[in-house]
């Protein structure tokens, strides 16, 4: 199996080199096998990366220590979603995922072009194959994936505490996906540009991937906030996740794409606009190079770093470029043509444009809502309170949460057990307001150790939370004596509405932008 | 040793049906033969 995925691997990077090489020499010289060829180059890459994926999954849920992913990021008692997601916590396994993030959409959508003898076909082939070339180069560059350890250990060194959390299952691989989807628009956007043309479509195209691409891209946010929320990695503030991890600067942009930039289709803002996706993919590409070379700093950081610096650089050139060649080639879009529908069909688009119309209305409204609740949880997260509590077993203490209700909290005892892979030391906190309990909660202190009981990390805080509509009451365990624990409790109005707002916005947005065929496009 | 055969094989194969089209390039219809279309007629 791993020999199969690493073959894999090695064959697609020539298959993505032989993709671009054959579409773009087709294009050149109007040679049809060779265009045919690159073509499926890229369908090729794409099976090749999946077969890649599987064999890494395989060694993951076998355990197959000789590999050093597996050794280094999982152990025999790791529970099976974590040997899962064992993948995508290295840089080079992440990259993997994303790669294969960008074949399976770019895949689609070239077949679709192709059968529609669209004629950005070839050169979109030719772009995408070079873009999933750089990914598996990046692959390349950094830890082999099929790294080979020359003595297999006994046990995996497990995985950090800070990644086995629900989170670590959802953020990176939606994250992933929109990125991937995130392609589509820049690549289209890119060949159109070349080809002085915009199909209606390629115009489609762009429209449903960015529309896609944004609603994962904001569920992929809402989760790594949630995410920040439930850990409370070094008393990181949530709402700014995504500020400090740059997922927002690309959602930004799609985001603006998908409201402006596919709508508009005449004038000259027609063709500029077309940079918006562009932008997008930069900067997320930008994010992954950093995450590639080791930079996890905020990106305000890592732009004050040299490599900050140079791909900062690049960013703003590739967008100037895209800007002044999109202004130069496209120019004024004259009205075009309009997809798929012929006018004795007229009656029809009209009764669907009506239908679509209101469920667009529906869509904004849903969308609305959605930016509603997350702005009153991110109020509510200004508005927090927090304290801290030194408890022995027995003591109570009072505190009082942001609307001025007072809560009662007692330590209702420790208890130490073995789970899955750790062991664990919770206390038992009993909550009451206004001397009627309100729910137990256990901010838990976990030691994670191997199979023969040898401790793997530092022993990891995990906080437990009480998740209500008007308030969040979040415990953690900051210190701990033989007689006493010191508890951080949170207060934090509305923050169960941000993860409800959050799913909203990216079910109303998408409806809300999405193309209508024959109608938009 | 199966599983290996048959991902080499796999793979052989893709490769075969990538370049497939070089290989074997398609050609244009020719114009129908006339002695052929006298037969026929």
């Amino acid at each position: 199996m791993s020999f199969a995925g690493e073959l894999g691997l090695w064959v697609g990077l020539l298959m993505a080199g032989w993709g671009a090489l054959a579409s773009f020499a087709g294009q050149h010289w109007r040679r049809l096998d060779l265009q045919d060829s690159g073509a499926r180059g890229l369908y090729a890459t794409s099976v090749l990366l999946a077969v890649a994926i599987v064999g890494l999954f395989g060694a993951l849920l076998r355990q197959d220590f000789s590999l050093t992913i597996v050794a280094a990021t999982t152990g025999l008692d790791l529970p099976w979603p974590y040997r899962i997601a064992a993948l995508w916590s290295t840089p080079s396994g992440a990259t993997l995922c994303l790669a294969l993030a960008t074949a399976v959409p770019v895949a689609l959508v070239l077949r679709s072009l192709r059968a529609r003898r669209d004629p950005v076909a070839v050169r979109f082939a030719g772009a995408a194959s070079l873009l999933l070339l750089f990914l598996m180069l990046l692959i390349r560059a950094g830890a082999d994936p099929y790294d080979i350890l020359p003595v297999p250990p006994v046990d995996g060194a497990g995985m950090h505490p800070s990644l086995q959390r629900p989170g670590m299952l959802l953020h990176p691989p939606l994250l992933a996906m929109a990125v991937g989807l995130a392609a589509v628009p820049c690549v289209l956007a890119l060949c159109c540009i070349a080809a002085g043309h915009v199909s209606a479509r390629s115009r489609f195209h762009m429209r449903r991937s960015a529309a896609i691409g944004w609603g994962i891209l904001t569920l992929a946010i809402v989760a790594g906030m949630w995410w920040t929320h439930v850990t409370r990695t070094a008393g990181r503030s949530w709402p700014l996740d995504p500020v400090v991890h740059g997922t927002v600067f690309p959602w930004l942009l799609l985001g603006a794409f998908c409201a402006w930039g596919g709508r508009t289709r005449t004038g000259r803002w027609a063709s500029t606009l077309l940079v918006l996706p562009v932008a997008a993919l930069l900067v997320a590409m930008a994010l992954v190079l950093a995450t590639q070379l080791g930079l996890t700093l905020a990106p305000f950081e890592r732009l004050a770093s040299p490599v900050g610096l140079v791909i900062g650089a690049l960013i703003l050139v590739g967008t100037g470029a895209t800007v002044a060649l999109a202004r130069e080639r496209l120019g004024a879009q004259p009205a075009e043509e309009r997809g798929d529908t012929s006018s004795a069909d007229s009656d029809v688009v009209t009764s669907s444009i009506v239908r679509s119309q209101r469920a667009r209305q529906l869509a904004a409204g849903i969308a609305v809502v959605g930016a509603v609740l997350l702005g009153a949880a991110i109020a509510g997260h200004l508005a927090r309170a927090t304290s801290t509590i030194d408890l022995r077993p027995g003591d109570s203490a009072v505190r009082t949460d942001p609307f001025g209700r007072e809560w009662r909290i007692v330590h209702e005892g420790t208890s130490v057990f073995p789970q899955a892979n750790r062991r664990v030391l919770a206390v038992g906190l009993g909550l009451f307001r206004d001397a009627r309990r309100a729910g137990t909660i256990a901010p838990q202190l976990r030691e994670y150790v191997t199979a023969q009981g040898e401790p793997t990390h530092e022993p990891a805080s995990v906080p437990a939370v009480r998740s209500r509509p008007g308030v969040d009451v979040v415990a953690s365990i900051a210190e701990r004596s033989a007689e006493r624990v010191r508890i951080r409790i949170d207060f934090e109005p509305f923050a169960l509405w941000a993860w409800i707002g959050g799913v909203l916005l990216a079910a109303g947005g998408t409806i809300y932008v999405w193309p209508r065929r024959g109608v938009d496009a | 040793m199966t599983a290996v055969a048959v991902t080499v094989l796999g793979i052989l194969a893709l490769l075969a049906w990538v370049l497939d089209p070089v290989i074997r390039p398609t050609r244009a219809p020719s114009p129908p033969d006339a002695s052929s279309q006298s037969e026929a007629g």
